[in-house]
């Protein structure tokens, strides 16, 4: 109790002068409020560009959107929006379609990001110039990959025919045969997003620590050993935050389907971003569509939430 | 005025020699011009002088129209900010903005199918009572049908004056239809029957039968739609009730089946372009959906390898029922809202009158909406094909005229796209399609349950 006491008193004396400017105008008000106006910016964009679009996208999900004349007129209708959703067949192969290609694409990217990062973070030669090719599928467009690859895969014009026809094999459907075309624009998101990961864990490998590889060495581990123990656990962080990453990102995948097939052949590429897409600016039907953007929002949130509490929580620093 | 504010600025001291010498070359340069332009800057009303004109058109449209709106500016004291858009991302833009009122187009370029959502909203100026106003009366030179797509609902006044005279049309190859010894194919049997003869004779060499659009959507739903109305019925009755789980329907969908298994690898995922392309590349011999910009590729020597051999004509159509063609035309409207409405609609007359018709038509190769245009011995000499375009625009049916055809397109034109796939078959994709346009009609209110 004297310590507290002690401690509350010195407090109040330390307190005192400013206290004392405070009160004759001593500190200027931006001064006082320096915190506040350091973050008003923030959050002035944060209320513009995502709470006040949330809070109309809620008002919208449980209406029935009407463009008027003189405004936007919103009719209310309960959860029928989300009992539709629920009932709907094309969004039902949509999550079908959409958890096929964030499993698919996750897994190949961060698998081939990882060989390559392992790859040239040994003493391979040209690795600078490898590393700097690797990096353009990133900085490219979107679209513009997506329209190059759209030639390439052309049935009769594309450079893939073509080389399978010198080698007398059959042309394929690349983008019409409902069994492949999600596959080939999969493949597009493979090849424009590898390089992100690759350049994430070839960074965090050039930093990791040498000392548990040359305690290993005198141990004499091998090359899987060493990765299995050493190198897996050390970049277990920065993996996790990289598969993250790019589930998030490929969730949202809408770019190249619509340029490439706009969700073709029939609705075959239809994710739940094309679908909801399709519903607010095909159909314009706006309710519905923020009832589907709606619950796609939270499966994001809530997943992306217990992946980072559960994947994370081994890597967390102890409590002090 | 000039003696007021002069005496106000205290008497003739702002009247100096250099006032003087730029009024008498300023003067004597409208003189020189005057007869070169057709309105001298005198001659410019008020209304236009220094306006601005924010201008929605298409991406592929801006640059073809730079010409003419560089012309009108010039003449006018105008300037015209040009707002290039995608074909979606247009429709997306005018949606909100007209609906809207945001005002912040003049002059809006827009498709004909959106038509009946736009005027029927009244988002769109009544340019009847803005020329009454000036009196002026719509120019018999216009084709009728076409003109008549921008009064909606129809004989309350235009609200949009076609400038791209668009019709779909029946093309062929006649040198392969006389190869084969076919005869030229009247209705959709007999389209289904020549696509057979020529695919299985022609298809080891690259010829296929038939082309037409399988992606979902806009491009299923265009292909689709001549053979639904060549086997006799239509999207809707006349009491606005679908019909498309109807016999006719059924037979249609069968057959628009049967032709995409005759028509090139790849029709799943064949759009506008691509179906143009394949035909002008001597890749199909066929197709019911062949747009005038396709024409002009086939007839260009530059890029068509089938320059001369292909005819056009009407869709084909069962016995017994009208042949017809479908419109899709441009028309420019101006929205409510917009702050320049007199200059808008000056631009508007002067944009869509014979001569720069003419000029559109043969420098950049837009079908005209006027007689006069498409019977120009000149156009016809460089494009032969105007005189047949001209006798299928007269012929022509716009699609249905509801204000939810948007919507009632992307359902149609999804499930026959998803039938084409492979995805349902003919029966469910007709009878989903039927119930999703039902309930859309009754959300509209334009058909009672």
């Amino acid at each position: 109790m004297a310590t507290i006491g002690t401690s509350l008193e010195t407090e109040e004396r330390e307190l005192e002068p400013r206290d004392a400017m405070a009160a004759s105008g001593g500190i200027p008000w931006w001064e006082r409020n320096l915190a506040w106006l350091l973050v008003a910016p923030t959050i002035v964009l944060l209320i513009v560009f995502a709470i006040v679009p949330t809070i109309m996208l809620v008002r919208f999900a449980f209406s029935q959107v009407l463009l008027q004349r003189g405004g936007i007129k919103t009719v209310g209708v309960g959860f029928d929006n989300f009992a539709r959703a629920l009932q709907d067949p094309l969004v039902h192969d949509a999550v079908g379609i959409t958890l096929r290609w964030v499993v698919v694409v996750t897994t190949l990217e961060v698998l081939l990001g990882l060989g390559l990062a392992l790859l040239l973070a040994g003493n391979v030669r040209g690795r600078g110039i490898f590393a700097s090719l690797l990096i353009i599928p990133i900085i490219m467009p979107p679209v513009a990959v997506s329209v190059a690859w759209l030639f390439a895969y052309d049935y009769t014009f594309g450079i893939f025919n073509y080389l399978l026809e010198q080698v007398g094999l059959a042309p394929v459907r690349w983008l019409s045969d409902p069994a492949i075309a999600l596959y080939s624009m999969m493949a597009v998101d493979v090849w424009q997003a590898t390089p992100f990961v690759f350049l994430l864990l070839y960074a965090a490998i050039l930093s990791l620590p040498r000392d548990p590889y040359e305690a290993a060495a005198i141990d004499g581990a091998g090359r899987w050993h060493v990765f299995r123990t050493v190198t897996l656990p050390l970049l277990g962080p920065v993996l996790l935050v990289v598969v993250l990453l790019r589930f998030i990102d490929a969730a949202r995948a809408f770019d190249k389907i619509y340029v490439m097939t706009r969700g073709g052949p029939g609705t075959s590429a239809y994710t739940m971003t094309l679908t909801i897409y399709n519903e607010a600016f095909a159909k314009f039907d706006f309710g519905y569509a923020s009832a589907l953007s709606f619950l796609f929002q939270i499966v994001m949130i809530v997943v992306g939430t217990i992946y980072v509490k559960r994947a994370l929580a081994d890597y967390s620093a102890p409590a002090e | 005025m000039q003696d007021e504010s002069i005496a106000k600025d205290g008497g003739a001291s702002r009247l100096n020699r250099r006032t003087l010498l730029k009024g008498s070359a300023a003067a004597g340069a409208a003189v020189a011009l005057g007869p070169i332009s057709k309105r001298s800057a005198f001659a410019v009303p008020a209304y236009l002088q220094g306006t601005n004109i924010v201008f929605a058109i298409t991406n592929d449209n801006a640059p073809q129209v730079q010409p003419l709106l560089d012309d009108y500016s010039k003449k006018n004291n105008v300037s015209i900010e040009v707002q290039p858009n995608p074909y979606a991302g247009l429709q997306q833009k005018l949606t909100l903005a007209l609906t809207q009122g945001t005002g912040d187009y003049d002059v809006v370029s827009m498709d004909d199918p959106w038509m009946p959502q736009f005027a029927g909203g009244k988002f769109l100026m009544n340019l009847q009572d803005l020329m009454d106003k000036k009196g002026i009366k719509p120019d018999p030179d216009f084709i009728p049908e076409l003109l008549a797509l921008g009064d909606f609902p129809k004989g309350t006044g235009l609200r949009g004056i076609p400038w791209v005279g668009n019709v779909q049309v029946f093309a062929w190859r006649k040198d392969v239809i006389d190869d084969l010894k076919l005869e030229t194919p009247k209705t959709w049997d007999d389209v289904l029957a020549a696509a057979k003869a020529i695919t299985d004779a022609k298809s080891a060499s690259g010829l296929y039968g038939i082309g037409l659009r399988g992606i979902a959507g806009n491009d299923a739903a265009t292909s689709f739609l001549p053979v639904l109305r060549g086997f006799g019925t239509d999207l809707f009755n006349d009491k606005w009730q679908p019909q498309l789980e109807t016999d006719a329907a059924k037979k249609a969908l069968d057959l628009q089946l049967a032709l995409a298994k005759l028509a090139p690898p790849g029709v799943e995922n064949t759009g506008h372009p691509q179906n143009g392309r394949n035909m002008y590349s001597g890749i199909t011999a066929m197709s019911g959906d062949i747009w005038p910009d396709q024409l002009l590729q086939i007839y260009d020597p530059s890029v068509s390898k089938v320059v001369g051999k292909v005819d056009i004509g009407a869709e084909p159509a069962e016995s017994g029922v009208k042949p017809a063609n479908m419109t899709g035309n441009w028309l420019l409207g101006v929205p409510e809202g917009s702050q320049s409405a007199d200059a808008a609609l000056d631009f508007i007359l002067w944009f869509t009158a014979a001569e720069q018709q003419k000029r559109l038509l043969m420098d950049q190769s837009i079908p005209a909406t006027r007689t006069s245009v498409m019977q120009d011995q000149e156009a016809v000499a460089k494009f032969p094909f105007l005189p047949g375009l001209l006798a299928a625009a007269k012929n022509a049916l716009p699609r249905p005229r509801t204000p939810s055809y948007n919507a009632v397109e992307a359902v149609y034109g999804q499930y026959v796209a998803q039938a084409i796939a492979g995805q349902v078959s003919a029966a469910d994709a007709l009878a989903n399609a039927n119930k999703e346009i039902t309930d859309i009609m009754v959300k509209s209110g334009e058909l009672k349950q």
